[in-house]
C-alpha cells in the first residue's frame, strides 16, 4: 500500500480512446510506440489521471466504488492500488513523491 | 569521376530547387543511402512547394522518420539512465545521442542507429550488470567475438534491448588500448560538459568541446566501414561551426588538445576531406594550420577516402571504389591491434563469411 | 541491360530493371494496364532484380533484390524470381511512406464504401480479395491497405493478387475472367501464382474509398456454414495495429486515425469453410 502522501500521474503523450458500453479501452504511449488493451476500469483510472491531474490512490478507489457495482467482498482499495501498480511497470503512470 | 548530385546539393553548387523530376528521383536515392535525407529535408523546410510530388513524400517520410527516432532515442535514455542513476558514476553520451541532448541545431537532419555511452573503466562491470537486470542483453553470443571486444576493444560487445530491440555501445575509451591513437581516458572525463535541462534521470554529459570534435575525427578516420562516412563528416562541419560559435579561437585550442592527445593525424585527415568533399572553408583554414602532421602518401588517403566516404549508390561507384573500400576496412583493423593479431582475426573473419555465404 | 519497365502504383512510380526474361515477361502480362511514366519522371521505387553473383549463376542459380542499389534480403532461387519481386516490393511500398499508415489487409470497394479485410497471411483474405475483385466490387489492394491520416479514406494501390496453393485452382475455377500469372513452385509458401487486377481497378487509380466495414476473416478448413461475430472497437482497434506496418513511425496521428476508422465503422469477424456463401455474406453485410 502507498504512503498517503503518494499521488499518481499519467505519463506524458498517452492517448486513451474509449467507446460507452465496451468492456475494453485501447491506450497509446506515444514515446514508445506500444499499444495496450485496457480492461474498462484501467482505463477510467488513466482517464481520470489526464482530465483531473495527479491524485492519490485512495481517491481515484473512491471514484470507482461510487461508478462501479464492484464485486461484493472486492476490497476495490487493493485492486486500485495492484491495478496502478501494473500500469507504472507499463510506463503509463508515475508515482509523484508527496 | 563525376561528382554525385547529392554532393553538389551538399556544397551548395547546385540548388536543389533547379533539379528535374528524373534528377530529384537520384537525389533522393543518394540522400537515403548516405542516411541523410533527413538532412535534406531540413536544408528545405519551408522551400518545397515546387519540388516534385514525389520528392516531397520522400521528404515527408524523413521528416517522420527522423521525428520518430528522436522519441525513441529520448525513450531509450530515459530508460538507460534511470538503469544506471543508481550506481552514482558519471554517464557521457557520445556522437548522436549527445548531439540531440545537447540540442545542437545541425543534428536536426540527423538519423543515429545507436546509443553510444562513454562510461570509468572501473565502473564498467557494474555498468553491464545494471543494464542486464534492465533488460539489454548481448547481441552475439559468440565466444570468440567476445573475447576479441573484451580483450582488445575499447567498447563492451554491442547490447540490445530484449523487447525494444534498441542498441548501445558501452565505451570505456574512445580508441583500443592496442591503437596507436589510444589515449588514457582519464583525460576525457574533466573536460566533459553536463548535459543540463534534459529532464532524464540524471544529468548526462557530452565530451568537452575539442574532444568533441576530435572525437568525430578519430571515428571517422579508424573505422573499417563507411556506410555513414559523409553524414559524419558533416557532422565534423556542424561541430566546428556550433563551437566556432560559441568561443572565440577554437581553433588554436582544438589543433592545441589534438597535438596533446596525439591525435592531429586524424584531424588533419578527417578537416581535409571535409573541406574538400563538402566544400567547407572553415575545415579547410583549419587543415592548413595542421599541414605538418599530414601523412607522407596524403593522394592515397584522398584516392581511398575521397570513393568511400560518397553514399553507397551505383551512381557515386566507379572502377576504383570496391578496392578503396577494401583497403580502408585492412586499414581500419591495422590502426586498431597490431598485425601478429590482425592477422588472425581478418582469416577467421573472412571464413566465417565464406560460411554464411554458403548457408542461406 | 534491357530496358527497364516503369510503372504506377496508386501513389507511386516503380521501376525494374531486369535481364531476367521470365520476369520482365511475367510484369509485363499483370501490369499491361497500368499507366507508363516516361523517362523523365521521377522514380519513387527503384528495383532491379539480378542473377546470384559468381558461381550462383550456373550453380544452382540465385535472384537477387535491390533496392536503390542495396539488398535488404538474402538472395532466393531463381525459381521464386517473379514471386521475389513481388514481396520485396510490398516491404518497399509499407517502409518509406509517412501519408498512410499501411495495415497489412485487403480493401475491396462497392456502391462508394470500402470493405477491409485485414488479416495475417493464411486467414483466406488473397482467396475472398480474388474472388470479390473478380465479382464487380472494386479492388483497391490485395495486401497493403493506405488509410490516409488526412482524410480518413483508403487510397488505391491495386497490386497483382498472389494466391496460393489450393486458392490458384479455386479462383480459375470461380471465374472463367481470371488472368493469372505462371505458377512458381518450391517458394517458401509452396505455389505462387499472381491474379492481374481487373482493369477497371486499375483505371480508378487516383478514386480513394471511405471505409464501410470491418471483417477479420478467417478460413477453416471443412467448417459447414458460416460463423459471424461483432467485435469491440477497442479490440478491433489493437487486432487492426497489429496488423499496421508503421504505425510506431505515424505516432498519435496513426493512432487517432485507426481511432476513427473504428469509430466510423462495424468490425466483425467471420469464419468460412466454403467461398461462396461466405461471398453471399460480404455482399449482404456491406453497408
Amino acid at each position: 500500500m502507498s504512503a498517503p502522501g503518494i499521488r499518481w500521474r499519467a505519463a506524458p503523450g498517452l492517448r486513451l480512446c474509449r467507446w460507452p458500453g465496451e468492456e475494453s479501452c485501447a491506450c497509446f504511449h506515444a514515446p514508445s510506440g506500444d499499444l495496450h488493451l485496457l480492461e474498462a476500469a484501467a482505463g477510467r483510472l488513466l482517464a481520470w489521471l489526464l482530465e483531473d491531474g495527479p491524485q492519490p490512490a485512495a481517491s481515484l478507489a473512491r471514484r470507482l466504488e461510487a461508478d462501479f457495482a464492484a464485486e461484493p467482498g472486492l476490497d476495490v482499495a487493493a485492486w486500485t492500488e495492484a491495478c496502478l501498480q501494473r500500469l507504472a511497470r507499463l510506463h503509463l503512470v508515475h508515482r509523484l513523491p508527496g | 569521376m563525376r561528382v554525385p548530385l547529392l554532393l553538389q546539393v551538399l556544397r551548395g553548387s547546385r540548388d536543389p530547387r533547379a533539379c528535374s523530376a528524373a534528377e530529384w528521383g537520384r537525389l533522393v536515392q543518394q540522400a537515403r543511402r548516405a542516411g541523410l535525407l533527413a538532412e535534406l529535408a531540413r536544408r528545405l523546410e519551408g522551400a518545397e512547394a515546387d519540388l516534385p510530388e514525389g520528392a516531397r513524400h520522400a521528404l515527408r517520410w524523413a521528416r517522420a522518420a527522423k521525428a520518430r527516432q528522436d522519441q525513441l532515442l529520448r525513450w531509450e535514455l530515459q530508460c538507460l539512465l534511470e538503469a544506471l542513476a543508481p550506481l552514482g558514476i558519471p554517464v557521457g553520451l557520445l556522437k548522436g545521442a549527445a548531439y540531440l541532448a545537447a540540442g545542437f541545431a545541425f543534428a536536426r537532419g540527423r538519423l543515429f542507429h545507436d546509443i553510444d555511452l562513454l562510461v570509468p573503466a572501473a565502473a564498467l562491470q557494474r555498468v553491464e550488470r545494471a543494464l542486464f537486470v534492465a533488460g539489454y542483453v548481448q547481441v552475439d553470443a559468440d565466444p570468440y567475438d567476445q573475447r576479441y571486444y573484451r580483450e582488445w576493444m575499447h567498447e563492451l560487445p554491442p547490447l540490445q534491448h530484449a523487447r525494444r530491440g534498441t542498441l548501445v555501445d558501452v565505451h570505456h575509451g574512445l580508441a583500443p588500448p592496442t591503437s596507436r591513437y589510444a589515449f588514457p581516458a582519464e583525460r576525457l572525463f574533466p573536460a566533459m560538459v553536463p548535459l543540463e535541462g534534459t529532464d532524464l534521470p540524471l544529468v548526462p554529459r557530452r565530451l568537452g568541446d575539442e574532444d568533441l570534435v576530435l572525437h568525430a575525427a578519430l571515428h571517422l578516420y579508424t573505422e573499417s566501414e563507411f556506410r555513414h562516412g559523409l553524414r559524419d563528416l558533416l557532422d565534423l562541419c556542424g561541430l566546428l561551426g556550433e563551437m566556432e560559435r560559441r568561443r572565440a579561437e577554437f581553433g588554436g585550442r582544438l589543433v592545441a588538445r589534438a597535438r596533446a592527445l596525439g591525435l592531429a593525424r586524424p584531424l588533419y585527415l578527417a578537416l581535409r576531406h571535409a573541406a574538400w568533399l563538402l566544400g567547407d572553408a572553415r575545415a579547410g583554414a583549419l587543415a592548413a594550420r595542421l599541414e605538418a602532421d599530414a601523412p607522407w602518401a596524403v593522394g592515397v588517403y584522398d584516392a581511398c577516402f575521397g570513393r568511400a566516404l560518397l553514399p553507397a549508390h551505383p551512381d557515386c561507384e566507379d572502377a576504383f571504389s570496391g578496392l578503396a573500400r577494401g583497403l580502408l576496412y585492412v586499414r581500419g583493423h591495422w590502426l586498431r591491434m597490431p598485425l601478429r593479431l590482425l592477422v588472425p582475426h581478418l582469416a577467421r573473419k573472412a571464413w566465417r563469411g565464406m560460411k554464411a555465404e554458403r548457408t542461406p | 541491360m534491357a530496358d527497364a519497365l516503369a510503372f504506377r502504383v496508386g501513389p507511386w512510380t516503380v521501376r525494374l530493371h531486369t535481364p531476367l526474361p521470365e520476369v520482365r515477361r511475367t510484369a509485363a502480362f499483370l501490369y499491361r494496364d497500368y499507366p507508363r511514366p516516361g523517362p523523365e519522371a521521377f522514380v519513387d521505387y527503384e528495383i532491379a532484380l539480378l542473377p546470384g553473383r559468381g558461381g550462383r549463376r550456373w550453380w544452382r542459380p540465385q535472384v537477387r533484390f535491390l533496392f536503390e542499389g542495396q539488398e535488404p534480403f538474402a538472395p532466393l532461387t531463381r525459381a521464386q524470381a517473379y514471386p521475389f519481386f513481388e514481396w520485396g516490393l510490398n516491404w518497399c511500398l509499407a517502409h518509406h511512406t509517412a501519408d498512410y499508415l499501411v495495415l497489412h489487409a485487403a480493401v475491396l470497394e462497392r456502391d462508394g464504401r470500402a470493405l477491409v479485410l485485414p488479416g495475417p497471411p493464411g486467414a483466406g483474405k488473397s482467396t475472398l480479395c480474388a474472388a470479390l475483385a473478380l465479382s464487380g466490387w472494386r479492388l483497391l489492394t490485395d495486401e497493403l491497405g493506405l488509410l490516409s491520416p488526412a482524410d480518413g479514406c483508403f487510397h488505391p494501390l491495386p497490386r497483382p493478387v498472389s494466391l496460393k496453393n489450393a486458392a490458384i485452382d479455386v479462383i480459375r475455377r470461380f471465374s472463367s475472367a481470371a488472368a493469372l500469372g505462371p505458377s512458381c513452385h518450391d517458394t517458401h509458401k509452396g505455389t505462387v501464382a499472381h491474379l492481374r487486377v481487373p482493369a477497371g481497378a486499375v483505371a480508378a487509380l487516383e478514386r480513394p474509398a471511405r471505409p464501410g466495414r470491418i471483417v477479420f476473416p478467417r478460413f477453416v478448413p471443412g467448417l459447414a456454414g458460416l460463423r459471424a461475430g461483432r467485435l469491440e472497437r477497442a479490440r478491433a482497434l489493437v487486432q487492426l495495429a497489429e496488423q499496421a506496418f508503421n504505425l510506431a513511425l505515424l505516432g498519435e496521428a496513426g493512432f487517432e486515425a485507426l481511432c476513427a476508422l473504428v469509430d466510423g465503422t462495424e468490425a466483425l469477424t467471420l469464419e468460412y469453410g466454403d467461398l461462396a456463401p461466405a461471398l453471399a455474406w460480404l455482399e449482404r453485410a456491406h453497408p
